[in-house]
């Protein structure tokens, strides 16, 4: 190991870490402007809301927590955005974490000061629910007995003008779940058989490659594609927010890796060739 | 109908202190039902939990595989489903309760009996009885907003972010060109990876987006046909995989076949 190319192998991860901090750090303050292809997962997304019946309800479900809100607070944001900017009448429901209500209605009340959206005239929470398969069933038979009462103020959800004509999922626009979860597979089983109203699903970056299948298959109509889907909405929304700027460090953090991989395979060569070099000589 | 109409008349719907009695019998009833239950031998227990899982799972079941009404688009049972909903969110809420006793027997007994590391369960119950006392009477307050955003929030996400580090660290240690699989996986990666961020994207950005041959070799469309036609009809066969298995584990759950099911140890005794 005394050829520093052969010590390219074993870089200490100490050393790793420090780069990848003083690269996001970087990334974070200097965002570089560069062009961001717009796919047709998250261009789906938009143009089932940009169709949606404005005479329905549009659920925006979520499951994630804090541990994942770098990338589903800002997918949760550019869909409340453009529900908003179409003037659609919303509802947030909760499953999976509890934390996952508060940090959307938290967002939900946010963007609601910000474009004069009154709560339960233009947007409900619906609150967490703990049972995903049971809530779901109930919801494509009868949404007010399934919740009942809303999450902020404990009423009757039949009291709120925005519930005005929404009895089962069959009054429901667009279906869009923000997930750090696997929860599509009940979405998709229970629900969407049941409504023609089109499922859009909202993944971190991890979960994403499972949900090509159904994009595939028209189960799902769009996707947001971890913090790149939402910075993709951004665009398609016009709007240069956060996700723009905060796609630069997820760049420069794979580019690397990236440098990171080919250097460790260098290494492992070098090392490799002097290896053979001893053996024959 | 006949069914719904039955059940409203024997459970009509309380108002006022009749909901307070109702639940108090419920609480009473479910005691009774512990005792009858920590009274019966173990064979004739394990029966009634298994006939009980059996009738639960059939609803479900039966609600969905019946012939419905096709004015109404319901059959019998259609009417019972948000109750039943409901019922199970109860149950769920119930599994909170018993993994937040768990973790206090757990870390409570750690407390008392001075084990190695019983100062961060100690940590971990205060965090539990702040935040818990915090919540259900403080839920309006600066306290708990900040207990909530800037505690709880703030580590739950650095927990997390240090994944990015680890990430970075294993991948580095663990793509190596080792063999021809090792090889096309390495470069698959890499490319959906670079479809997928600005400045991969800027690399073959002069290329046309769609509608010309040229645009086959843009790197946002590879890695999109690498994430459709490769990787979906893989995650597919999977999906049948899984989905079979688990049709095979649900069954024998519900028919109570799965070894190891509760009680069964004390019924063969």
């Amino acid at each position: 190991m005394s050829n520093p190319l052969q010590r390219l192998e074993s870089i200490d991860r100490r050393i790793l870490y420090a780069v990848l901090l003083i690269i996001v750090v970087v990334g974070l303050l200097v965002p570089i402007p560069l062009p961001l292809a717009v796919g047709p997962q998250a261009r789906g997304v938009y143009e089932a809301i940009e169709n949606a019946d404005p005479g329905k309800i549009v659920i925006v479900s979520t499951l994630w927590s804090a541990s994942t809100q770098g990338e589903n607070s800002p997918q949760t944001r550019v869909i409340l955005q453009h529900l908003m900017r179409k003037r659609l009448r919303f509802a947030l429901i909760a499953f999976g974490d509890p934390q996952s209500t508060t940090l959307a209605q938290e967002l939900a009340e946010e963007l609601a000061r910000e474009n004069s959206y009154e709560y339960g005239k233009d947007w409900i929470n619906w609150g967490f629910r703990a049972d995903i398969a049971g809530t779901l069933k109930g919801l494509v038979k009868d949404i007010n007995e399934t919740i009942k009462t809303d999450s902020i103020k404990k009423r009757p959800l039949s009291e709120y003008p925005v519930m005005q004509g929404i009895h089962n999922v069959k009054d429901v626009g667009v279906i869009a779940e923000v997930s750090a979860s696997g929860n599509y597979v009940s979405w998709l089983g229970l629900v969407v058989g049941s409504t023609n109203a089109p499922f859009c699903y909202a993944p971190t970056s991890v979960m994403a490659p499972e949900l090509y299948t159904y994009l595939d298959s028209g189960q799902m109509k769009g996707m947001l594609f971890g913090i790149k889907g939402a910075a993709e909405y951004e665009r398609l929304l016009g709007i240069r927010g956060f996700t723009t700027r905060a796609i630069t460090p997820v760049s420069l953090s794979l580019v690397l890796l990236f440098v990171l991989i080919g250097l460790g395979n260098y290494g492992m060569y070098a090392a490799k060739k002097r290896d053979q070099k001893g053996a024959n000589g | 109908m006949n069914l719904q109409r039955l059940l409203g008349s024997a459970f009509p719907k309380a108002s006022g202190s009749w909901i307070w009695i109702s639940i108090l019998l419920a609480a009473l009833g479910c005691v009774v039902v512990f005792f009858a239950l920590q009274a019966l031998p173990g064979r004739a227990r394990k029966f009634l939990i298994a006939a009980v899982t059996f009738l639960a799972g059939l609803f479900y079941a039966a609600e969905f595989f019946l012939p419905v009404d096709p004015k109404t688009d319901e059959n019998f049972l259609t009417f019972a489903v948000p109750t039943v909903g409901n019922v199970i969110n109860v149950l769920a809420a119930f599994t909170l309760g018993l993994g937040v006793f768990s973790l206090v027997r757990i870390h409570g007994t750690k407390v008392v009996k001075l084990r190695e590391g019983w100062e961060n369960s100690v940590v971990l119950l205060l965090g539990i009885v702040v935040m818990a006392v915090a919540g259900l009477e403080f839920e309006d307050t600066r306290f708990y907003r900040s207990l909530f955003r800037d505690v709880l929030n703030s580590f739950d996400a650095a927990m997390f972010a240090t994944l990015a580090f680890f990430i970075i660290s294993a991948a580095y240690r663990a793509f190596r060109v080792k063999s021809a699989e090792a090889t096309l996986l390495m470069f698959a990666a890499l490319i959906v990876m670079l479809g997928q961020i600005p400045i991969g994207q800027y690399l073959t950005h002069w290329l046309p987006e769609k509608g010309s041959y040229a645009s086959l070799f843009r790197l946002d469309n590879i890695s999109n046909w690498l994430l459709i036609t490769v990787n979906a009809p893989a995650i597919r066969a999977i999906g049948f995989g899984l989905g079979i298995g688990g049709l095979a584990i649900a069954m024998r759950l519900w028919l109570s076949l799965e070894r190891g099911a509760f009680f069964e140890a004390k019924a063969d005794n």
